[in-house]
């Protein structure tokens, strides 16, 4: 769908994209995540034309992006929807219009027939049909995104970018909107690409992922596979559990996928080796409904070669901190 | 008296619409290529943005009594005479144009970036752009601006009563001041509160209505 290759984008003098490959495939639910800075955001923008590059290439939808004229650009814009973190919504045009705006642009008349019904399945999709006539200022931020996504999807985009499209809405509202993304994915087989600084996002969503740092990446896979290695970026941006551990004894964090969770590691460590040890943080996280989970306990240093041995035995992954 | 009060008073309402109709019209021109060529414009171009804006800003800072005198010729050549009510619509034009091109561009420029933004996402062309996402949005602000123009202008007619333009500021200043007459002086003043109040509300009755 999106093959980006060697790409390099400057700002006058200073480089914000630097030579950064991924592929992008058909299906995908692809997250692009980074500290603010880290020149995601730009970088979704080369996607559909809003920015230029310098050098490498984008082939979107089979196409390089810098060699498309206007009228082509135009096109692929066509196919490509894009929502934002303000929803950038035209205030004195109800929820119908605003939707319809895109149609405005392509020459269509937005009250023909097919338009009508178009929007009306499109309202139906986002859940709005009620707020049909009202004013983007009557509408919640949740409820504004929404129309901002039926918005996009207006044109039968093959592509939906989106640019920290949930940073604005709370914990509550974001799962909402995560959930419509992921059934428009499903339903409508729209490729997403989410740009976003919230780890939750991608965890929840994605089934890819790249992480950038000052414009290069320094991490990408599954999202869950990131979660389990042990990417010192990674750690600093989700925020190392090391400064709060204690000082004496010896750290070690295990982690729990799937195949394993049920088993009893823990308990059995301590029944077979006859030792005692401090649980000092778990977590449990959701994949895309997977759950992984992570222990880190405390033991003391006598034991570090017993337990170590012993988890090697185990299916688990683990490692000392 | 009531009778000079009501020609006088037409002559004034006769200049404002005047002056508010060309200047609107003319100055829609440079706001638009100021809105355009700005650095964050959809075609900037730092040297028509620099050149048109020194332009706008000269104008801007003449004072009107001698710019009224200078452009004597250009009233000439335009309304055959240099005095009278239509005579003084020339440089009551002239002086509102850059006001009103400046009211304007601030309106235009004060369109969130990221409706542009999200209609260049869309593949809107630059025109589409302009006409159903900065003048859509811009409209209140753009009606409020002419509002605010039309009240400046009030001002200036009163000037143009220098070069026999009429209207209530000449009566004020001839009958009122000169001849010392306070009457005339509270009369046309009361008249001028009472429109500017008229037009300021209708402004802000349609501002809400719009916004």
């Amino acid at each position: 769908m999106i093959k980006v290759t060697n790409l390099i984008k400057n700002f006058d003098e200073l480089e914000v994209i630097k030579d950064v490959s991924f592929e992008i495939e058909k299906g995908d639910i692809f997250g692009i995540i980074g500290q603010s800075g880290a020149g995601k955001s730009t970088l979704l923008r080369c996607f559909n034309g809003l920015e230029d590059y310098q050098s490498g290439s984008i082939v979107a939808l089979g196409k390089e992006v810098k060699s498309l004229s206007k009228k082509d650009l135009q096109l692929m814009q066509k196919d490509m929807g894009m929502i934002f973190q303000n929803f950038n919504l035209l205030n004195r045009l109800d929820v119908y219009d605003n939707i319809a705006l895109p149609l405005r642009f392509w020459k269509q008349d937005p009250k023909s027939e097919e338009n009508k019904k178009r929007i009306h399945e499109l309202l139906n999709l986002v859940g709005l049909e009620e707020k049909i006539h009202s004013k983007p200022r009557e509408l919640s931020g949740g409820q504004k995104q929404r129309v901002a996504i039926a918005r996009a999807l207006v044109m039968n985009p093959q592509i939906l970018l989106c640019d920290e499209a949930t940073s604005a809405l709370d914990p509550k509202i974001t799962q909402d909107i995560l959930a419509l993304l992921q059934k428009i994915n499903q339903e409508l087989n729209i490729t997403i690409v989410i740009v976003t600084h919230q780890m939750e996002v991608v965890k929840q969503i994605c089934n890819k992922m790249v992480f950038l740092k000052q414009g290069k990446i320094v991490a990408q896979g599954k999202p869950e596979d990131l979660f389990v290695s042990s990417n010192e970026d990674i750690l600093d941006f989700t925020g190392n559990d090391a400064d709060i551990l204690p000082d004496s004894g010896i750290n070690i964090k295990l982690f729990f996928t799937n195949s394993n969770s049920k088993s009893h590691t823990i308990t059995s460590l301590a029944r077979d080796l006859d030792i005692d040890f401090d649980i000092c943080q778990g977590k449990l996280e959701n994949f895309r409904g997977r759950i992984l989970g992570s222990l880190i306990i405390n033991v003391e240093e006598k034991d570090e070669q017993k337990v170590l041995d012993y988890l090697k035995t185990c299916n688990v992954e683990w490692e000392v901190l | 008296m009531t009778q000079t009060m009501i020609d006088a008073s037409l002559q004034t309402l006769y200049m404002v619409f005047g002056t508010t109709f060309f200047s609107v019209v003319l100055g829609f021109i440079p706001a638009i290529v100021l809105t355009l060529t700005a650095p964050d414009g959809l075609k900037p171009n730092k040297v028509v943005y620099q050149i048109l804006d020194f332009i706008v800003n000269t104008f801007r800072s003449f004072p009107f009594i001698i710019l009224m005198v200078i452009v004597i010729p250009v009233t000439r050549a335009i309304a055959g005479t240099s005095i009278g009510s239509t005579a003084a619509l020339v440089p009551l034009t002239i002086s509102a144009i850059p006001f009103v091109a400046r009211v304007i561009e601030s309106a235009l420029r004060g369109v969130d970036p990221g409706l542009i933004e999200a209609a260049k996402s869309f593949g809107a062309s630059d025109m589409q752009i302009m006409v159903r996402v900065y003048f859509k949005e811009a409209l209140p602000a753009i009606l409020s601006g002419i509002i605010l123009t039309m009240i400046s202008i009030v001002g200036y007619t009163a000037m143009a009563g220098a070069i026999g333009g009429g209207g209530l500021g000449d009566v004020a200043i001839r009958r009122g001041y000169q001849a010392y007459n306070l009457k005339y002086l509270f009369v046309t003043s009361a008249i001028l509160i009472v429109f500017v109040q008229i037009v300021q509300n209708i402004g802000n009755w349609l501002f809400k209505k719009l916004s």
